[in-house]
């Protein structure tokens, strides 16, 4: 049986031309349901490029497999390749608001919707009725309660991150990409942070892949770890060339 | 899980475009401002245009003297031609009028308390007469009341000459001329009304028509039994286009300009044997002198006869006179008609006044229509009505076959060339011709509105009837409006790019400013294509918001203007007018130019590309 919701196999994307080229290579990347995947590496290592191609709003280099199944068992399995190459945004930004939530750096908060109508955004977008009484619950468990109205400057750092949060997980995607989510905090909020948002995760089967040049942020919680190796170009000599390797986390129950 | 995929409602992309502009309050309402800056003085330009054009306008509406068609010549009007009048939707009123100018009578005002016993005459002028009934609009308009019979309406300046009030009595003097005997009947009315001067500055009198019908009657010779006034049908007077004089020597030359200056209608010349054999089918006289004498426009009449003759006492001369343009057709016992032709007259002077037909009926007829010498045909010749028909003698026949023509006696043409311009009718019962009184010299007509003065101006010309109009005044107004429109546009095109290049950069910079949120919307699953309408969206509710404030200023400061400015300028009404159309063009235009001016803008913001937002804040 096979619960991937991502699969990889010898994506490429490359950057830039002539002198200097940047090449990422993916021989291989699955991710499963309710995983926590974590994407190490220093920066220019291609992290936050994999989460792009993810995201779907990076176009993969021509050649290679990225099979998107958002329900999972191989059903309404999507190839994104192809999707790509046909250059309709539609059923890219379909599949975007439907099947992956989106933490970013700094949150990513609309900045001109309140909090409520921030965690409420990707249900509307979809069609549906957010009810405010969730919200607010999923804002009390954070101890965010009563800042439902809250526009997203007049908040801290760590409350943003967390508001990013509920909103990413809010419409129940398949997958919720966060890139370098608790840069702007401290060691311990951030790993409080992380926490948070993998029990989140874990409880509506939402897998996490999460981009931190802090190993140790994910250490003990991520159940796949991912990093960049450079690999030498003799041939190429303006090319710099990363492949991913896949490990399992040490996360421990 | 298994959701739509459905597209993102239009109504959320909306509603986040109006959050945007909520969130950014400021510069929401700087645009706005300055969009309706643009929007309100356009707003009052096109008020003030379509305010002072409609007082100018409401004044002539208002005003009857400019929806008035007069007639200009004298002419006869019957009854088809009043019917088809009062058959256009177009004509207020119309009714038949009388000879202007020719309508002058002799009114006195007598002292109403010293009335009965002995009228004391205060004063006495000649006005005017015009006829009214019953919805004369420039009687009612002018609230004087449309007199009943004994009643009359003077014009301002009657009234002044008149020195007379409402309700004083006036005696209205009616004379005419007949068999060189002046006859004149009175008559009394009231005055019910005294009209402004600026509805008739003329010293005028108007009557009810019935009393301008019999003192029209009267004077033309006819009785009015309603009012024991007597008379009888006028006989025809005959007419004449010129006359030859022939005599021993030469007219001296004071002869010659006395003729011309005295007789008044004449244009005096040596006679040229062409004209001379044509006109009286006699030979040239080489050995005498001939000089003639030619009518302009009028006819002559036996007056002008009677002032030449007068002219010429002592003098050895015969007078010949002539008509032109007159043909007869001869009808013969059996009834066969010959064709049209031409006629000369032969000198007949004794007959020109009150000869029954029998005296000068006697006619010469070229001999190839086979009449013989004393047989009575029928002459038929065209009148201003039908055809008149009279009996004639053949007295003599031409056998000259190169020469058609019919002569007759002076008496007999000058009538039939005056039938031409008269309705005549030949009465066997008296043997005369006498003028037939079935048409009317004159109409009075007031179009619905001013803006149909124009084209029935245009209507009546084309049937051949010279009408008179203020339609300059009128056309004066339409092309002020016109102008003023015009420099309303330009004022317009100005503005609305101005407003243009302000919405175009604004959004343009807001687009540019948000891109980052803007990626967020697309990072989060808005398509390219629900990005690109943000912005328009943005631009159509600023642009409608700025249209209302425009409104609302604009409605604020035009009360202030027809408060306080109204009166200055001296115009009646609202001069700044602000029309519900200008309320729905403001709006069509500023979508119109906001949804362009968004275009950029929404095209910049399909261009963000969501990969960059993904580590943007």
């Amino acid at each position: 049986m096979t619960s991937d919701i991502v699969r990889f196999r010898d994506v490429k994307r490359y950057r830039g031309g002539g002198e200097r080229t940047f090449e990422l290579v993916v021989p291989e990347l699955r991710i499963e349901r309710g995983r926590f995947v974590a994407l190490v590496g220093a920066s220019g290592s291609g992290k936050s490029t994999l989460l792009d191609l993810l995201g779907l709003v990076l176009r993969p280099s021509a050649g290679g497999t990225f099979l998107f199944s958002p329900d999972g068992e191989g059903v309404g399995t999507v190839d994104i390749v192809e999707t790509w190459r046909q250059g309709n945004d539609d059923p890219l930004a379909a599949l975007r608001r439907r099947s992956i939530g989106y933490v970013l750096q700094t949150g990513g908060l609309i900045p001109f919707l309140d909090v409520s109508h921030n965690i409420g955004l990707p249900l509307r977008l979809l069609g549906r009725k957010p009810e405010g009484r969730t919200i607010s619950a999923a804002l009390e468990r954070l101890g965010l309660g009563g800042y439902e109205e809250k526009m997203p400057s007049t908040l801290s750092g760590g409350e943003r991150q967390r508001v990013a949060i509920l909103r990413a997980l809010a419409h129940g995607p398949a997958m919720v990409l966060a890139d370098e989510p608790t840069a702007a905090l401290d060691r311990e909020r951030a790993r409080h942070v992380v926490e948070h948002f993998r029990e989140l995760a874990q409880a509506q089967g939402t897998a996490i892949v999460m981009v931190t040049h802090d190993e140790q942020l994910v250490s003990g919680l991520a159940d796949m770890v991912v990093r960049f190796n450079r690999v030498s170009t003799p041939d190429h000599a303006g090319t710099i060339r990363y492949i991913s390797d896949v490990t399992a986390g040490d996360f421990v129950q | 899980m298994t959701g739509s995929t459905s597209p993102v409602s239009r109504m959320e992309i909306l509603k986040l475009a109006i959050a945007d502009l909520r969130a950014e309050t400021l510069l929401t309402f700087c645009l706005i401002g300055s969009l309706a800056a643009i929007g309100a003085p356009l707003l009052i330009l096109d008020g003030l245009r379509t305010g002072i054009v409609e007082s100018l306008r409401q004044d002539l509406v208002g005003d009857p003297v400019f929806r008035e068609v007069r007639p200009a010549e004298t002419r006869p009007y019957d009854e088809t031609f009043f019917a088809a009048l009062r058959a256009r939707s177009d004509v207020d009123f119309v009714m038949e009028g009388i000879t202007r100018g020719a309508s002058s009578i002799i009114v006195s005002a007598s002292d109403a308390a010293s009335s009965q016993a002995r009228p004391r005459v205060e004063s006495e002028t000649i006005l005017d007469m015009l006829p009214t009934a019953p919805g004369d609009p420039l009687l009612t308009s002018y609230a004087a009341q449309v007199p009943d019979a004994g009643g009359a309406v003077l014009s301002a300046e009657a009234a002044v000459q008149l020195k007379v009030k409402l309700d004083d009595r006036l005696t209205l003097e009616i004379g005419r001329q007949r068999t060189s005997a002046r006859e004149v009947e009175t008559v009394e009315a009231w005055v019910k009304g005294v009209l402004p001067a600026r509805a008739d500055p003329l010293p005028r009198i108007y009557l009810p028509f019935a009393l301008v019908r019999d003192i029209e009657s009267y004077r033309e010779g006819y009785a009015v039994s309603e009012r024991d006034w007597p008379g009888s049908p006028p006989d025809v007077v005959p007419g004449f286009d010129g006359l030859y004089i022939l005599s021993e020597r030469p007219l001296k030359a004071t002869v010659q300009s006395r003729l011309q200056t005295l007789t008044g209608f004449f244009i005096g010349e040596p006679g040229e044997p062409g004209g001379f054999v044509k006109r009286l089918g006699m030979t040239f006289p080489e050995e005498q002198s001939v000089f003639r004498l030619s009518a302009i426009e009028r006819l002559a009449g036996p007056g002008v006869l009677r002032r030449v003759i007068s002219v010429l006492r002592g003098q050895n001369y015969d007078v010949f006179p002539y008509v032109d343009h007159l043909v007869v057709t001869i009808e013969g016992p059996g009834g066969e008609m010959s064709p049209a032709l031409p006629v000369r007259t032969s000198d007949n002077l004794r007959h020109l006044f009150e000869a029954p037909v029998a005296e000068i009926n006697r006619i010469q007829v070229p001999a190839d229509l086979g009449y013989r010498v004393g047989e009575t045909v029928t002459l038929i010749a065209a009148t201003d009505g039908d055809p008149v028909r009279v009996p004639a003698v053949i007295a003599a026949l031409s056998e000259n076959p190169s020469v058609q023509f019919v002569e007759l006696s002076a008496a007999l043409g000058g009538m039939l060339r005056r039938g031409q311009k008269q309705r005549v009718r030949y009465d066997s019962l008296t043997d005369r011709l006498r003028v037939e009184r079935t048409s009317f010299r004159g109409f009075r007509l007031y179009t619905e509105t001013i803006d149909q003065v124009p084209a029935l101006v245009r209507h009546m010309q084309g049937l051949g009837v010279d009408v008179v109009a203020q339609v300059g005044t009128i056309e004066r107004i339409l092309l002020l409006d016109q102008g003023l429109m015009r420099l309303f546009l330009i004022i317009a095109i100005i503005g609305g790019a101005g407003a243009s290049v302000v919405l175009l950069t604004s959004l343009y910079a807001a687009v540019e400013r948000k891109q980052a949120s803007l990626g967020h919307l697309r990072i989060l699953g808005i398509s390219r294509g629900d990005i690109f309408v943000f912005p328009v969206y943005q631009a159509l509710i600023m642009a409608l918001v700025a249209v209302a404030a425009a409104a609302l200023s604009a409605h604020i400061i035009a009360a202030l203007i027809n408060t306080f400015q109204a009166e200055q300028l001296g115009l009646k009404g609202d001069i700044c007018r602000i029309t519900l159309d200008a309320h729905v063009y403001a709006c069509l235009i500023a979508l119109g130019l906001s949804f362009t001016s968004s275009f950029f803008a929404a095209l910049r913001a399909t261009r963000i590309d969501p990969a960059d937002a993904m580590r943007q804040e």
